[in-house]
């Protein structure tokens, strides 16, 4: 399998130590169309044989109204089978997407240092402390890009014409168009142009963006 | 030339939480993640109440790669369901044998009759690794009743060994294995001896599901207890102090990274996340249950 470290910092309309004092004031500013909150509840953690509450294979999660992303779900498999390690658990958030009649499966390891991300056989590291990273190999269509935040900081990130969205916090808690993300939700935006993101702790966030 | 194989160490299997499940793990524990090639050894005793659905209970259907889960069904039966059309039930006294190989799909429900009549299920699950060359084999599953298990009755009838893999007094177990490998299934009746060859290579424990007994003429082992053997021998030497039920499970180690997360083992994480992969996407198959 071949492994690419990623350090590049695409900056688009970032503007990091801008200190904003309202959440939510430049909605209309950025024209965000309307989102849809999807609950994921929190990780499942799963003992040696846990395979528990895993979605069936190939099936849609209705609670997501984008046609393209038919699961996201997260597992954190225990390193010694029955007991919370932080360092050594295997933390994976697995997303899989559709276009027609083709499918494809990402997985997101996150670990201490470094977000891993495999897209078929290639392993994508995303290290460093830029504020968003995108993977230069697209899913299905889909790009991939990592958020890294700091606290009390806002974001914007700048979009194509009608794209629609879908950003989760890893790690963190953040405001998104108006939507307070933790670790067990997801936000969907179709029609999209720009994110705005306020990061209230320092999170790790995960967007996935689909033209159309 | 025999040499007694002594006791390393005993574990004595504890209460863990499998999603509702209450059952008894004698492995792995916080000092042994593994018994190369053995990853895992739970024990699950239930009773349903009387007109309990079988779809309602067990565990429903989830993936498994490469290694085998094996079940040894005490009471009770089994009801198999997989994503290569297999539909089996083991009863009392037979096993399931399953190498998942390169992805499976399966449930472990009870029987039918058994959840409806609020009857008793008893089973011992254990995980064999298997060698990576073997990890993406085409899946299989092998269904031995008790009735097909070879069987030798020694110490006039007080000891009853089932021969499920392996070989014990000249019998050969009828399952195929991947490495050398030893499952045998004792039952003592009180004060029933028994002596077992276990090669000294091979990496071995034994697991009670009940009863007591004395091993080598000292060490003494209760119920639940894991004895973790050294290997420092061949043989090992069993009184019964009680009625007993036992397991013996010995292995040649693989030897090999271990990466083993969730339902499953392979050798890097990369092939954990590989394996979530072709779940996802549908490549370990399917399985849709049908209930009568």
């Amino acid at each position: 399998m071949q492994r690419r470290v990623f350090i590049r910092n695409i900056g688009l309309g970032v503007l990091a130590g801008s200190m904003l004092p309202t959440f939510g004031s430049a909605n209309t500013f950025f024209g965000s169309s309307a989102g849809t909150l999807v609950n994921l509840g929190e990780p499942l953690t799963q003992i040696r044989h846990g395979a528990l509450n895993l979605p069936i294979a190939l099936s849609h999660n209705q609670a997501i109204p984008l046609d393209w992303l038919q699961q996201v779900h997260r597992n954190i498999f225990l390193s010694n089978g029955f007991q919370r390690n932080l360092k050594n658990d295997l933390d994976i958030v697995s997303v899989l997407l559709r276009e027609e009649e083709e499918v494809e499966a990402v997985q997101i390891q996150l670990a201490e240092s470094k977000i891993s991300l495999m897209i078929g056989e290639e392993m994508f590291e995303v290290v460093g402390e830029e504020s968003f990273q995108e993977i230069p190999t697209k899913a299905l269509n889909v790009q991939f890009v990592f958020g890294n935040l700091d606290a009390e900081q806002e974001y914007h990130y700048t979009l194509d014409q009608n794209t629609s969205v879908y950003i989760q916090s890893l790690s963190g808690r953040i405001f998104s168009n108006g939507f307070e993300l933790k670790s067990d939700n997801g936000l969907a935006i179709t029609g999209c142009n720009a994110l705005k993101i306020n990061a209230v702790e320092n999170s790790k966030v995960l967007i996935m963006t689909h033209a159309g | 030339m025999k040499k007694i194989r002594t006791l390393q160490q005993i574990l004595p299997a504890f209460k863990v939480n499998m999603g509702g499940i209450i059952l008894d793990q004698a492995l792995p524990q916080q000092e042994v993640d593994q018994i190369d090639p053995f990853l895992l050894v739970h024990h699950l005793e239930y009773k349903y109440e009387p007109g309990t659905k079988q779809q309602d209970v067990g565990v429903p259907p989830h993936p498994h790669r490469g290694f085998a889960p094996v079940t040894f069904v005490f009471k009770g039966g089994v009801h198999h369901r997989d994503s290569t059309n297999v539909s089996s039930v083991v009863y009392e006294g037979g096993t399931q044998w399953m190498h998942a190989g390169r992805g499976i799909i399966h449930s472990e429900r009870p029987a039918k009759e058994v959840a409806e009549a609020g009857e008793t299920w008893e089973l011992i699950q254990f995980w064999i690794n298997a060698p990576s060359a073997y990890k993406m084999n085409e899946p299989f599953y092998h269904a031995l009743q008790k009735s097909e298990t070879p069987t030798v009755c020694v110490d006039d009838g007080k000891v009853e060994v089932g021969v499920v893999a392996g070989e014990f007094n000249d019998t050969k177990g009828p399952v195929t294995t991947y490495q050398g490998l030893q499952a045998l299934r004792f039952t003592f009746d009180k004060d029933g001896k028994v002596e077992v060859p276990v090669p000294q290579t091979y990496n071995a424990f034994l697991y009670l599901l009940d009863g007591n007994l004395l091993m080598n003429d000292k060490d003494n082992l209760k119920a639940k207890d894991l004895a973790l053997l050294a290997n420092d021998g061949n043989t090992i030497t069993l009184e019964a102090k009680a009625n007993t039920r036992a397991i013996l499970l010995a292995g040649e180690p693989i030897n090999e990274q271990l990466a083993t997360y969730g339902p499953f083992v392979m050798n890097t994480q990369a092939e954990i996340m590989q394996a979530m992969r072709d779940y996802q996407t549908g490549k370990m198959g399917v399985l849709e249950e049908k209930f009568d």
